[in-house]
């Protein structure tokens, strides 16, 4: 019964041009990743590819390392070496594609030190030129200390309660100083275009699954389904479970054929690095590798691509049409961009359901909320409401589609 | 097998499509006859359990069709007035599939699928898509997959809807094949075929049905007479304001006329045996022009 539903979904037209399009989305985004990692060379002149990508990984894995107090002072003093001999000059760009070529292979760890010396708001891309050897050590106690500067200041007033900024302090302290580095540029790079990735197949599966319970009524075979002995049953969980696979199968297959094909190009290596580790995630009170953020995004996005979907046909088992039930994935994507103005919908915004795709933005976000005297930020809270969420609409779209009345 | 229908009523609103009706069914085929409205899909969609009544029991053998649930469906052939299908798939896939609906086993449903392509004529169509299909083999295999589970109660909406006359006839000898040992409910407005296969005949008008029997209790139950006389073109044209006109045929200036009434219209009118479509005529009034 299954294969037929499923049978039924790719024998439309819309669903072949949909996989089509999803398709073409891939090698875009697996394009738009892999050449999303440039090497300067000597002269500064970009290159993208592969095999620019080795070349720039060969340049960072001489920096692999744990980032202690030596390593620190050796980046600075490379740096301070180079920017002797290869300055930067304002308006001169051959003379600043030199220079970057030059640090090119410590250009994470010197925005790290960026980071870590600027106030917690602030971002200077040339504090490492005014700082010393004997500074540059206390980065990790700084990044502590910054937080709490902030949270004391008249910027961050009323934003978080004293548990709150406990909470953040605690976060904080709780990363594992110093950090390790090496090259992650394949799973950095892999991060940027998953989100965009992620976002494809839900729309995309929107058209293939929304019409799974309505194409009965727009085919008008509405009356021999549920005439049968198991039409209200059986095909009704049949067309549950076909909506599912098809998602799912269709999810993992995008998703790992996107992982193996940028990691593959870029190289997997640094999936145990902090993502505190460079410019992007410094500031996230989410003490996680890179790999273990892949992970979390993939996981995440998934279960918000179910959650969506699963939405979008219980809505069409009600409704009888899919042209509503198609438009609400869209909806959850967009409705967050119209509605952010409204000051007393930031908490629900905080965790609605297009956040599961966001994964590599919301890490660095702030959201906290308190559940059974604890606090804990946004994504835990999502991992766990969606999940229920979806699973209780299984029973709902059971019970709509199973008490249909054919009028 | 018995259907019973006890003060079943079903409206819409305000509207009462079927009102408090009361029916005995057991094996053999009833032909529903009624003009368009008269409730007769409301009627059908409710013996397949797609719409329950507003009022009002149907049972199967004692028992509540919507409380026996799967049990009474798999007793259930349905072939609705709208038939849909999936376009894409082949008629072979399409009768699996709804044999797995159907509770067939995939070992059984493959062989009972290739005997009623047989039977129905769509052997040499059966790796056809369903989009292909004429309207006469869409119908035939509307007709194989309602008799996939031998079901024992066959319901059929119109099933000769849109049919030309030579795929009528054979869709009707069809219909009669397969009417044996089980309950046919024939809903239609095409008088024809409820006279050539209805063993018993209902008469459904605003959601009731205004007699019941068999063809000639039918034709009895008419309190008029049938005549046929010959006139003029303009005495034709001031006649069918006046009368029930079940037929009229020009011929060499004059026309001959069948016309239902209490009396003779004219004199020299001759009294002729009625026929069904005489007494739907007779039931149904001004909308009797909707006959073929």
């Amino acid at each position: 019964m299954i294969r037929y539903e499923i049978k039924k979904i790719f024998s439309k037209s819309l669903s072949k041009v949909s996989l089509v399009v999803l398709l073409f989305s891939l090698l875009i985004s697996c394009y738009f990743a892999i050449t999303n990692v440039s090497f300067l060379d000597e002269q500064g002149k970009s290159h993208t590819g592969i095999a620019a990508a080795k070349s720039l990984r060969e340049e960072k894995q001489k920096w692999k390392g744990v980032l202690d107090e030596a390593a620190l002072q050796a980046v600075l003093d490379e740096y301070k070496k180079i920017s002797e001999e290869y300055p930067i000059r304002p308006g001169d760009d051959s003379a600043n594609l030199l220079h970057d070529s030059k640090v090119q292979g410590f250009s994470e760890i010197k925005d790290m030190i960026n980071m870590g010396f600027c106030e917690f708001r602030d971002f200077n891309y040339y504090r490492i030129d005014s700082l010393s050897k004997e500074e540059v050590g206390q980065i990790y106690e700084n990044r502590g200390k910054s937080l709490e500067k902030w949270l004391n200041s008249e910027d961050a007033d009323g934003l978080f309660d004293e548990n709150e900024k406990a909470f953040l302090i605690e976060q904080y302290r709780e990363m594992k100083a110093p950090l390790y580095y090496e090259d992650y540029d394949g799973w950095k790079s892999a991060l940027s275009y998953a989100q965009t990735i992620i976002m494809l197949i839900m729309l995309v599966s929107a058209f293939l699954v929304s019409g799974i319970f309505s194409n009965e009524f727009s085919w008008k075979s509405d009356s021999i389904f549920f005439s049968t002995k198991y039409g209200r049953d059986r095909g009704t969980r049949a067309k549950i479970m076909a909506g599912f696979i098809v998602v799912s199968v269709i999810y993992f297959i995008v998703i790992s054929l996107y992982s193996l094909v940028v990691l593959g190009c870029l190289g997997a290596q640094g999936g145990n690095v902090m993502i505190q580790t460079g410019f992007w995630h410094w500031k996230s009170f989410y003490n996680i590798t890179y790999m273990q953020l892949y992970l979390l995004t993939v996981v995440a996005g998934y279960i918000g691509t179910v959650f969506c979907l699963f939405l979008s046909m219980l809505v069409s088992a009600k409704t009888h049409t899919a042209v509503v039930a198609v438009t609400i994935p869209f909806a959850i994507l967009f409705l967050p961009l119209f509605v952010s103005n409204f000051d007393f919908l930031s908490g629900i915004l905080g965790v609605f359901p297009d956040r599961l795709l966001q994964i590599n933005e919301i890490i660095n976000t702030f959201d906290l909320y308190h559940i059974g005297g604890k606090i804990v930020g946004s994504i835990p809270i999502m991992l766990v409401i969606y999940p229920i969420l979806s699973i209780l609409m299984v029973p709902l779209m059971y019970h709509v589609y199973h008490k249909t009345e054919i009028k | 097998m018995k259907l019973q229908m006890v003060n079943v009523t079903r409206k819409f609103g305000d509207f009462r499509a079927v009102e408090n009706l009361n029916l005995t069914i057991e094996n053999g085929v009833y032909g529903l006859l009624g003009v368009n409205g008269a409730g007769k899909t409301t009627l059908m969609r409710m013996i397949c359990t797609l719409l329950p009544p507003t009022s009002g029991q149907i049972l199967c053998d004692g028992k509540d069709i919507f409380k026996m649930d799967g049990e009474y469906r798999n007793l259930l052939g349905y072939l609705p007035q709208e038939f849909g299908f999936y376009p894409d798939f082949t008629v072979k896939d399409y009768l699996l599939y709804i044999a797995s609906l159907k509770g067939i086993r995939p070992m059984v449903a493959g062989k009972r699928v290739k005997d009623l392509l047989a039977q129905v004529g769509l052997t040499k169509s059966a790796n056809k898509k369903m989009k292909k299909l004429s309207g006469g083999m869409k119908r035939r295999a509307g007709i194989a997959q309602a008799m996939l589970n031998n079901p024992k109660i066959l319901i059929l909406d119109e099933p000769t809807a849109g049919l030309d006359p030579t795929e009528r006839v054979r869709f009707r000898n069809l219909i009669s094949e397969l009417s044996e040992d089980r309950i046919v409910i024939l809903s239609t407005h095409i008088v024809s075929d409820v006279e050539y296969i209805a063993n018993e005949i209902w008469l459904m008008k605003d959601g009731q049905i205004m007699q019941q029997g068999n063809l000639d209790q039918t034709l009895a139950s008419m309190q008029e007479k049938v005549y046929a006389c010959e006139v003029s073109q303009a005495d034709a044209t001031k006649m069918m304001k006046k009368f029930k006109v079940s037929n009229m045929k020009s011929e060499r200036g004059m026309v001959e006329l069948r016309i239902i009434a209490g009396e003779p219209p004219i004199a020299g009118a001759s009294v002729v045996e009625p026929t069904l479509e005489d007494v739907f005529l007779y039931y149904f009034g001004e909308k009797g022009g909707e006959m073929e």
